[in-house]
């Protein structure tokens, strides 16, 4: 089987280089038969690297331990889920299956624009072929993952036991469809910048596609985050390591990219900005992929010592190079259509919140790549940790925050002061509410009373363009305008949408500062029968149980939980030890409630006592919550919509004229 | 509007009332604060010193207790601590020397960029009012009858030659 998956590999790799070859030459000399056959060498890459990804997952799902990746990610006791998540456990496999992600959209990309923008798809095809052609040559000359081993073991390694978590099921598919799907707005961008079609199509066309990289990445950031927060034990969910930051880079110039583009839409303006933009979050998603694979960085995430990072550094180098070129070489095509009318305008606070959203996104690469800087001018190793970037992204991200709320109710091109006073003053009240009630609640930071009034006055201009759209449509329908809610979303899916993705952001951001904010944790050592407090909870210490589950020896304290007197129920956090591992796995017990959680960890433990962690983790489940209201707003805003279907008809109607007349080809 | 503006500034002088009324977060216990600060010296300070396991986390964590217990002040520890593993044991860059770059720099960047991007905006302000005033300057003065008839007559050429 193996061999199957090998010669896919290798086929394709000749074919994607191919395809990329004749997709350019085909267009550029409006050779039909050309392009026809690279369209076709677009079908057959994707069944080729899709028959060797499914060749890897039947070895893991088999046990086939002639299979290098496989002896060292699976073993015969792991259930079938796991093992199938062992194949993109491995660097090869994960490499494969970004492979694979990129030949699926560009099938997917074909198939949807068969027949249409016949001028831009052939280097659409081109660049996306380019870039599958990178990581197929990286699987065939440096990291095959069907490299056979030499002694057979009779059984596997096994998974990494922290990877043994639901969440880690799902949560590098979602982090490389969001990084893979940032290629297809890249390739339209270049693909606009190579035929000078540089008006709005390419954004047109890439809208769905960003924000289905834009959700992914999300998805994927929240997975990573809850299963850190639950398998790494540690009593957080996000510790700002090198690896965490890569996916949090391109989120961060994705979604300045997703406002900006709004305003070249509307306006024509910002051309050139939104072109670097998406070039800048394509190269950070490849950054993100280079940086778990070259061991520049020490991180719990890397796949430890490989030997492709310079091909990465170099496919970025030509990306800056080629990109940069293209858009200098097209400047005089990316003149603005129109102007700013007034520095008060909604396009000055997307602007503004662009600046800082890249602002952010520089301080986290800085501050990831400060220990290297630090090494070659001074020779000395530093650390740069979560305190830095607390206090360099937060403040930042709060700005955003706040201007999240200013945004939507500033109107396009000018708005009044009378105006603007007008439409501040709930947001302002709910803003001073919040900062109240979070005080009264004994909130004592001011940076956290600051982000709940922040807070209060988005959930304020947010309610208040709910209010106002719903109150209209009731009056249009004749309906209460609680009733036309549904009508009023369905009406206008991007916009309201995009509201409920900046309400899933709000929760979110409580849960952040919630319990960054005023976390409470504490060490403990307990002799059976011993108690001790945190919070309002009494935690009563049991003593220890030892049992064996399949291969692995679990060591559980089991302590009784207590809110005063009343009893909340028995909680067991524990060590798990597993063989071939040096450092036993911890298993922390939560007990979450909206309000707040109760995450307990064994530390340690003798004959006579056990150590624990006792912490108190207030909003956490507001993120997940969050989390889950952003993922509908997304949804939301990525349903097709009727007037949007109208409006592209319309606009179809009037440029197919003119294009017929320009092309001058059936290409 | 008096309204307005008197509940803004009322909002206004009650958030800078609560904030200056804030207090202190209650401390807890001192040696587990740093160790939960700092970093294991180990693996190139890659794990948390709380939870790392090596044989120099268990040597700084009992020498922290220790220090602590005896009444040492925290700098006192850091700084020994500092000299015998490096200062990679910190959980972020310090803020004097070549260090202080890794703070300011994010911050000089955005300020820099919105300078510029103030600098841009308003010249794009200023030019559009220039253009304003020029299309209003021509538009009182009206247009001449002989250029009238030649616009015309190009229009009617180039529609005809476009047909």
């Amino acid at each position: 089987m193996a061999e199957i998956g090998r010669i896919s590999l290798v086929v394709a790799f000749v074919v994607t280089a191919y395809l990329t070859v004749a997709s350019a030459f085909g267009i550029a000399r409006r050779q039909a038969d050309l392009l026809a056959s690279a369209r076709n060498g677009v079908y057959a890459t994707a069944a080729l690297v899709s028959l060797a990804w499914g060749t890897l997952l039947y070895a893991f799902a088999t046990h086939d331990f002639t299979l290098q990746s496989v002896a060292h990610y699976n073993s015969r006791d792991i259930d079938l889920a796991y093992s199938l998540s062992g194949a993109y456990a491995s660097q090869e496999g994960s490499l494969l299956m970004w492979a694979w992600g990129i030949v699926l959209m560009m099938l997917v990309v074909t198939l949807q624009n068969r027949g249409r923008h016949k001028s831009l798809m052939p280097w659409v095809t081109a660049v996306m072929g380019f870039v599958a052609t990178f990581f197929l040559s990286l699987l065939v000359f440096f990291s095959d993952p069907f490299v056979r081993i030499p002694v057979v073991p009779a059984d596997g390694q096994g998974l990494n036991p922290l990877l043994q978590n639901v969440g880690m099921l799902f949560h590098p598919p979602a982090l490389y469809l969001g990084y893979v799907a940032f290629t297809v707005p890249f390739a339209f961008a270049l693909a606009a910048l190579i035929t000078g079609q540089l008006g709005n199509e390419w954004l047109q066309i890439t809208r769905r596609w960003t924000l289905f990289a834009w959700v992914f990445l999300s998805i994927g950031n929240l997975l990573g985050a809850q299963w850190a927060y639950v398998e790494l034990g540690w009593g957080g969910y996000w510790g700002w390591d090198p690896v965490e930051n890569s996916s949090f880079m391109p989120w961060l110039t994705g979604t300045a990219f997703l406002h900006s583009a709004m305003i070249q839409r509307r306006r024509g303006m910002l051309k050139v900005w939104n072109l670097a933009l998406i070039v800048a979050t394509f190269l950070l998603t490849i950054f993100g992929t280079f940086l778990t694979r070259s061991d520049i960085l020490s991180s719990v995430h890397t796949f430890g010592e490989t030997n492709i990072g310079p091909m990465f550094v170099a496919m970025m180098l030509l990306t800056i190079t080629v990109s940069a070129a293209l858009i200098w070489d097209r400047l005089p095509l990316l003149e603005g259509e129109n102007e700013l009318d007034s520095l008060v305008s909604r396009e000055s606070g997307f602007l503004l919140n662009n600046l800082l959203l890249v602002g952010a996104a520089f301080a986290v690469l800085w501050g990831t790549m400060f220990p290297l800087i630090s090494e070659a001018v001074r020779g000395v190793k530093v650390t740069v940790n979560a305190p830095f970037f607390n206090q360099v992204v937060g403040p930042i991200l709060l700005a955003t925050v706040i201007l999240m709320g200013i945004c939507p109710i500033i109107g396009w091109r000018r708005a009044s002061m009378e105006n603007l006073l007008r439409n501040f003053r709930i947001p302002v009240l709910l803003a001073l509410v919040a900062l109240v009630a979070a005080f009264l609640l004994n909130a004592s930071q001011p940076y956290a009373l600051v982000a709940f009034a922040a807070c209060g006055f988005v959930v304020g201009t947010v309610g208040m363009e709910f209010f106002r759209g719903a109150r209209a449509e009731g009056r249009i329908l004749k309906r209460n305008p609680l009733f036309a809610l549904p009508s009023l979303v369905w009406g206008n899916k991007p916009r309201y949408g995009g509201y409920l993705v900046h309400l899933g952001i709000i929760l979110l951001a409580i849960g952040v500062v919630g319990s960054q904010g005023f976390k409470v944790e504490k060490d403990v050592t307990l002799s059976s029968g011993q108690e001790a407090t945190i919070g309002s909870y009494r935690v009563v210490y049991g003593g220890l149980a030892s049992s064996v589950e399949g291969r692995k020896e679990v060591v559980a304290g089991t302590l009784t939980v207590y809110s005063g007197d009343q009893l909340l129920g028995k909680m067991t956090p524990s060590k798990e030890f597993y063989p071939g591992y040096d450092s036993p796995n911890t298993e922390v017990a939560i007990r979450s409630t909206p309000a707040e959680d109760l995450y307990l960890i064994l530390n340690s433990w003798t004959s006579t006592n056990a150590s624990f962690k006792l912490v108190i983790n207030p909003l956490v489940s507001w993120i997940w919550v969050g989390g889950y209201l952003l993922l509908m707003g997304a949804l939301i805003a990525f349903w097709p919509d009727a007037r949007e279907k109208r409006r592209e008809a319309a606009r179809l109607a009037v440029e197919r004229p003119s294009a017929e007349i320009l092309q001058t080809a059936d290409v | 509007m008096r309204t307005l503006k008197t509940t803004l500034l009322a909002a206004l002088l009650v958030g800078a009332a609560t904030l200056w009324l804030v207090y202190p977060a209650a401390a807890g216990d001192p040696a587990d604060e740093l160790i939960n600060e700092l970093r294991c010296p180990s693996a190139t300070y890659s794990q948390p010193l709380a939870t790392a396991g090596s044989q120099e986390a268990l040597w700084m964590r009992a020498f922290i207790r220790a220090k602590v217990a005896e009444g040492w002040p925290r700098q006192r520890i850091v700084d020994t601590l500092v000299r015998q593993y490096g200062e990679g044991i910190l959980p972020a860059p310090t803020k004097e020397g070549f260090s202080l770059a890794a703070w300011i720099t994010p911050f000089a960047t955005i300020f820099g960029g919105a300078a510029l991007m103030g600098y841009v905006l308003t010249g794009w302000l200023r030019e559009r009012k220039w253009h304003d005033a020029y299309l209003n300057a021509e538009m009182a003065r009206g247009i001449d009858e002989s250029d009238l008839q030649r616009y015309e007559a190009q229009l009617s050429k180039e529609l005809e030659q476009f047909e």
